[in-house]
């Protein structure tokens, strides 16, 4: 295992431990019980994964040529995700509520416990 | 490379919670993570391939989810 990590390049490691994040943070999209704390675990999706995915590409081309059009782009990509991305889940939930969606409250993992 | 089998994997799960969400805000939240993701998908493939033309898709494609999205929720519910 250490070997592996060693042979690795960090541009690697990190976009590993990006993609791990990303998963992680599907996992609890797919798992939660509410639109509230799915909306949570789409933020990690979005800003662990994606976010830091771009951050680290842009960092490779940054390493191969000094400054370019294409650099610039990608910087454009994740200024633009990072500020849309929580205008977006604020009206998701803020609609969701004037809805008329409930929270869950209380802990419901086993059946029997009261689920409301 | 095992990253991309794990960004797919990761946009499997968020397929099927949008096509199982039991509302339609479950649905939404999974639309805006399922376009983010493709968003990054894009970029690789442009890196991959070497056509840097891609990332001019990728730049639009994050503009047009954020005003898909945004539109949905602010009018798109039935009453």
């Amino acid at each position: 295992m250490i070997e592996i990590l060693t042979q690795m390049t960090l541009s690697e490691l990190l976009l590993l431990i990006s993609s791990v994040i990303m998963l992680i943070g599907s996992i609890g999209l797919f798992r939660f019980r509410d639109v509230y704390t799915r909306t949570h675990a789409a933020t990690l999706i979005t800003v662990g994964g994606v976010c830091f995915s771009l951050l680290v590409i842009g960092f490779s081309i940054f390493m191969a040529d000094f400054l370019s059009i294409h650099l610039i782009k990608m910087d454009l990509i994740i200024i633009l995700i990072l500020v849309t991305s929580p205008i977006a889940a604020q009206a998701i939930v803020e609609s969701a509520h004037k809805q008329g969606i409930k929270p869950i409250l209380g802990i419901s993992r086993k059946a029997g416990v009261k689920k409301k | 490379m095992v990253y991309i089998y794990i960004v797919l994997l990761s946009m499997m799960f968020v397929i099927i919670r949008l096509v199982k969400g039991p509302t339609f805000a479950d649905r939404l939240v999974a639309l805006s993570a399922f376009t983010t993701i493709t968003i990054l998908l894009i970029v690789i493939a442009s890196m991959q391939t070497g056509m840097l033309l891609y990332l001019d898709i990728a730049l639009l494609l994050s503009l047009l989810s954020f005003v898909g999205v945004l539109a949905i929720a602010k009018g798109g519910y039935k009453k």
